[in-house]
């Protein structure tokens, strides 16, 4: 099985090369090509002991962009074995007929797949309900879930129909929660330098109180087709990552105050690293470059007192 | 002004003169009062029915939530379709959305709209898709995306069971099933055109 993934991962890094040109990997060295110089250096610890993900979003086209990105995913799994991702929403783009499910996710992300790495949707605005039955996105027939991975609870909302309910189970959730990190994620950013959307002011009256009150630490959103990692927002990082398959170039504001790093003149996907206090992440592009990264401490909440 | 403009504004003033008198009588009007004079469950006895009746034929069917893969699912939701809409072939506007809630969820989302400025506004409307026509039993649009409900106007509007969900659908507001997509009623003309 193992052999079989190595040798299907060195084919798609081959097919990368065709369509982008970019520096090989060392598999595809080994293949008999000219040796050519690797890319640049990963800067996550990729320790046996720590959490490791994926994050994409707006991924659902089963165009060339997503194929291009699902293989780069694919190579960096082979060095960066992450062991799910989390999927932003906008998973599936067009009618949800049958074949949408097959060429839109299991085809582009079928080496991922087949190595046993777990998917955890959230939904977009593109999104049927419904997609929270199919069992490949793990949503465990819920718009809204959670799920822990080592120390870490995640919380996946469904930005696009924000209930009271939801927003009570939200609450719920992590004020019981006694996971060191806590990191939420929706398809909506409440914070963004986009020209075509913008922040969600609605949403960000919602949940921003719980999110400082709780001790949430990062909050991960889609919606805009490009990435962007924001200054921290009173102290949470919010970073938008929905450069998985569809872009709008330029779309970041330039003069944007809240801007720490953005990118929309690719595509991307990035991966992170959960190690003790610290989240370090790695943004890499269609072409393979690292176009972010950077290390997140863990949010010091004492009391939810201490954030009013 | 247009006509409908005209039509709206005189329903906002009078559930705004309606809001006033009450709250000069030291009663605060929420949807809890309103539900004590009928109003409410007059909707919410329709929506248990509606309820009902999906559940019953559900049962007959295959589960959706055991679903093995894309092609099961949307298998056994064309299954649910066919029997839902089957069963309400007769439905038609109203059934669902009695014409008092109908003006309560009209004067929520006209003081919601005049609350927000242009900007605000303009991010509802973006995402709306058009409609050529509607009506109850349709499919909302497979092609169009859902468009975002503003979480704060979703917190002023009647509560739904998790299985229905408020959109807004060309400048109507539909009340659609979330695992098949239907259309079960509808509130026209609610939002301004643009």
């Amino acid at each position: 099985m193992k052999g079989a993934f190595v040798i299907r991962a060195t084919l798609a890094a081959l097919v990368l090369l065709s369509l982008s040109g970019t520096a090989p990997t060392a598999q595809t060295a080994r293949a008999g090509q000219t040796a050519q110089p690797a890319p640049p250096a990963s800067t996550l610890p990729n320790d046996k002991d720590s959490v490791k993900f994926l994050a994409i979003g707006d991924t659902g086209t089963g165009g060339s962009a997503e194929y291009q990105i699902a293989l780069r995913a694919t190579d960096a799994h082979q060095r960066f074995p992450f062991g799910f991702a989390i999927m932003m929403g906008d998973n599936l783009y067009g009618t949800e007929g049958p074949s949408a499910y097959l060429n839109k996710f299991e085809k582009p992300y079928k080496a991922l797949l087949d190595a046993g790495v777990k998917f955890y949707a959230s939904l977009g605005n593109h999104d049927e309900p419904s997609q929270r039955f199919y069992k490949p996105f793990n949503m465990d027939g819920q718009r809204y879930y959670s799920f822990t991975k080592g120390d870490v609870e995640f919380f996946a909302l469904d930005s696009t129909y924000m209930t009271p309910q939801q927003t009570d189970w939200l609450k719920e959730g992590l004020e019981r929660s006694d996971k060191k990190w806590k990191i939420a994620y929706f398809h909506h950013p409440i914070y963004s330098s986009g020209a075509r959307h913008g922040s969600e002011l609605d949403l960000q009256q919602i949940v921003e109180p719980l999110f400082l009150k709780n001790g949430v630490d990062v909050v991960f959103s889609g919606h805009e087709h490009f990435y962007e990692r924001l200054k921290p927002q009173k102290g949470i990082t919010y970073i938008t990552q929905g450069g998985g398959a569809k872009l709008r170039e330029g779309n970041i504001r330039p003069n944007s105050a809240m801007t720490a790093k953005g990118f929309d003149t690719d595509n991307s996907f990035t991966l992170v690293e959960i190690l003790n206090d610290q989240m370090f992440f790695e943004t890499i592009s269609r072409q393979g470059r690292i176009v972010d990264s950077g290390v997140i401490p863990r949010r010091e909440v004492a009391s939810p007192a201490a954030t009013q | 002004m247009t006509p409908a403009r005209r039509v709206l504004n005189t329903m906002h003033q009078s559930i705004v003169g309606v809001l006033v008198a009450a709250a000069m009588s030291s009663e605060v009007p929420v949807w809890g009062q309103t539900a004590a004079s009928g109003t409410l469950q007059e909707f919410e006895a329709h929506i248990t029915d509606y309820l009902k009746l999906r559940q019953d034929l559900g049962s007959k069917l295959q589960p959706l939530s055991t679903a093995a893969d894309g092609t099961d699912l949307a298998a056994r939701q064309a299954a649910l379709t066919a029997a839902i809409r089957a069963a309400r072939r007769t439905a038609k506007p109203g059934d669902v959305i009695p014409p008092s809630v109908a003006r309560l969820i009209v004067a929520a989302i006209v003081q919601d709209i005049e609350k927000r400025g242009p900007q605000a506004s303009r991010a509802i409307f973006e995402e709306i898709p058009p409609v050529a026509a509607l009506a109850v039993n349709r499919d909302y649009p497979a092609e169009a995306a859902l468009a975002t409900m503003p979480p704060l106007l979703l917190s002023t509007l009647p509560e739904l069971p998790e299985s229905l969900q408020y959109r807004f659908l060309g400048r109507s507001i539909v009340i659609m099933d979330v695992d098949t997509e239907l259309i079960i009623d509808y509130v026209p003309d609610v939002l301004p055109t643009r």
